[in-house]
């Protein structure tokens, strides 16, 4: 089982996407609260699964 | 070498205004499509085109640069994803390595950086923006540590959970909260999510270029905010202060200059610069000098100066002699060692000998053969045993240390190396030498 911190060492991307939402100040704010709103409505089924849009593009 | 979708983006960008503007300030290195066939071992479908740049005169890295440097490094950087956006671009890194000097300019040599941008999503670059230039430089100035180990020591730069560690008493101080502590908090928590995901939700929830934008200024404004006051070291006091009375201070800068007339040089080193008095003499007869110096604080005010003078003959670079810059990374090529980048045709070496010898321990013939080994016609100036500096540095070892400092060793050494073109005495008990390399 791996933990946590290998996780961190392979893919340090996701954790430093979030904190964006925070370093823009009250700006960001409202787009947090939005974001945590979507993930909780996910978490909790009260909104189906959305169809995947189009695919990201290779980097 | 660019690939398909990456030569869609250097169109786009060579297409912009922001890139003839950018080349017309000479914030970024002049870069021209080039002939794929040009480029040897290329396999088939490898690239789809190539870029051509011009070289810069002299690389550095930021473990090299004074505090300042790195700062205006990162102000460059933030600037361009500023206008980046406005002219619906993005940069994908944020890395010092991306920046070059000439002279006292900052200028950006990584075009292929530059990308079409994606609208909604965050800024790719931002965690190395932080590893590589905002905790560095927040090191220095909220605890007043240099960076320069830190970065020389780990090429990725300092991780969130490190600057953490090194910051967590600071964390009411700006930027520390958001950029530092819950960082490291998140990247954490978060490690093992997917990526993908996370940056559709945040476009979903309405993560738009206005949030970038304020996040850019947010930042531009706490790295202004940055500032290290070093204090007074032992030698930012130097140049007012030293041994030399006017006329032998006048007598070194005519040999100093009469030395540099003899040959137009294309690279002058001067070690041990100071406070650049001897540099930018060298910089009249120099395409380029590189002014080196051990002390943080005296590199730093240098920079300061030749920047506002706009300078572009002169770099100031930290470094000892005793310790220069090794290969670093990838079997040692990815930063090459201070001497794989050029050696010059000029060398300095005034007033630092007794330091290299005497306080780093460096026999004198060893000292020697390091100049010899470098090619290079020569100025050094030889404090002998008797001069008070010198005195000052024996003081503190044991009684008959240092048995080979004696004048008639250093000539004896000196002339079996080189050939001496002129001598002179610049004081009572300093001499300084102009010499070549004996063949």
């Amino acid at each position: 089982m791996l933990s946590r911190a290998v996780f961190a060492y392979l893919d340090p991307g996701t954790g430093s996407m979030l904190v964006q939402l925070l370093v823009g100040g009250a700006a960001a704010a409202g787009v947090a609260l939005k974001l945590y709103w979507h993930r909780l409505l996910r978490l909790f089924r009260i909104r189906k699964a959305e169809p995947e849009p189009e695919p990201d593009r290779e980097r | 070498m660019l690939s398909a979708a990456g030569l869609e983006d250097w169109q786009a960008l060579a297409e912009s205004r922001l890139w003839r503007e950018l080349r017309e300030e000479g914030q970024v290195v002049a870069t021209e499509p080039a002939d794929i066939g040009a480029v040897p071992d290329l396999l088939a479908g490898e690239a789809a085109g190539v870029l051509a740049h011009e070289r810069m005169p002299f690389l550095s890295y930021p473990y090299e640069w004074p505090f300042s440097m790195l700062k205006d490094a990162a102000l460059l950087q933030l600037e361009l994803n500023q206008r980046a956006l406005r002219a619906g671009l993005a940069l994908k890194d944020a890395t010092p390595y991306n920046v070059q000097w000439r002279g006292s300019r900052p200028v950006f040599i990584d075009i292929g950086s530059f990308e079409r941008l994606r609208p909604g999503e965050p800024w790719a670059g931002y965690r190395q923006f932080c590893t590589l230039f905002l905790y560095p430089l927040m090191l220095q100035a909220y605890k007043g540590l240099p960076f320069h180990a830190a970065l020389r020591g780990s090429l990725e730069g300092i991780a969130p959970s490190d600057a953490r560690a090194l910051l967590a008493g600071e964390r009411f101080r700006k930027g520390v909260l958001s950029n530092v502590v819950l960082h490291a908090r998140l990247e954490s928590r978060y490690a093992g999510a997917d990526g993908r995901e996370v940056k559709r939700d945040m476009r979903r929830a309405g993560f738009s270029t206005e949030l970038l934008a304020a996040n850019f200024r947010k930042l531009e404004k706490l790295v202004r905010s940055l500032e290290w006051k070093p204090g007074e070291t032992a030698w930012t006091g130097y140049g007012e202060e030293n041994t030399y009375d006017e006329a032998a201070a006048a007598a070194k800068t005519e040999f100093v200059r009469e030395a540099a007339a003899r040959r137009r040089s294309r690279l002058t080193w001067d070690v041990g610069c100071n406070d650049g008095r001897y540099a930018r003499v060298a910089a009249e007869f120099a395409d380029l000098v590189v002014a080196f110096d051990a002390d943080h604080a005296t590199v730093d005010a240098l920079y300061g100066r030749l920047r506002d003078e706009g300078r572009e003959d002169i770099l100031p670079l930290v470094m000892s002699v005793t310790d220069p810059s090794p290969d670093l990374g990838w079997r040692g090529r990815e930063r090459a060692s201070l001497e794989r980048r050029g050696t010059p045709e000029l060398l300095l070496c005034l007033a630092v000998v007794h330091h290299v010898c005497i306080t780093g321990n460096v026999p004198v013939r060893e000292f020697l053969d390091w100049l010899r080994s470098l090619d290079t016609a020569l100025v050094i100036e030889f404090p002998d045993r008797a001069d008070p500096m010198v005195q000052r540095l024996l003081g503190g070892k044991r009684e008959g240390s240092n048995p080979d400092y004696q004048k008639p060793l250093f000539e004896q050494g000196l002339e079996e190396r080189f050939v001496i073109d002129r001598s002179a005495p610049v004081s009572p008990t300093r001499t300084l030498y102009a010499a070549r390399p004996r063949a």
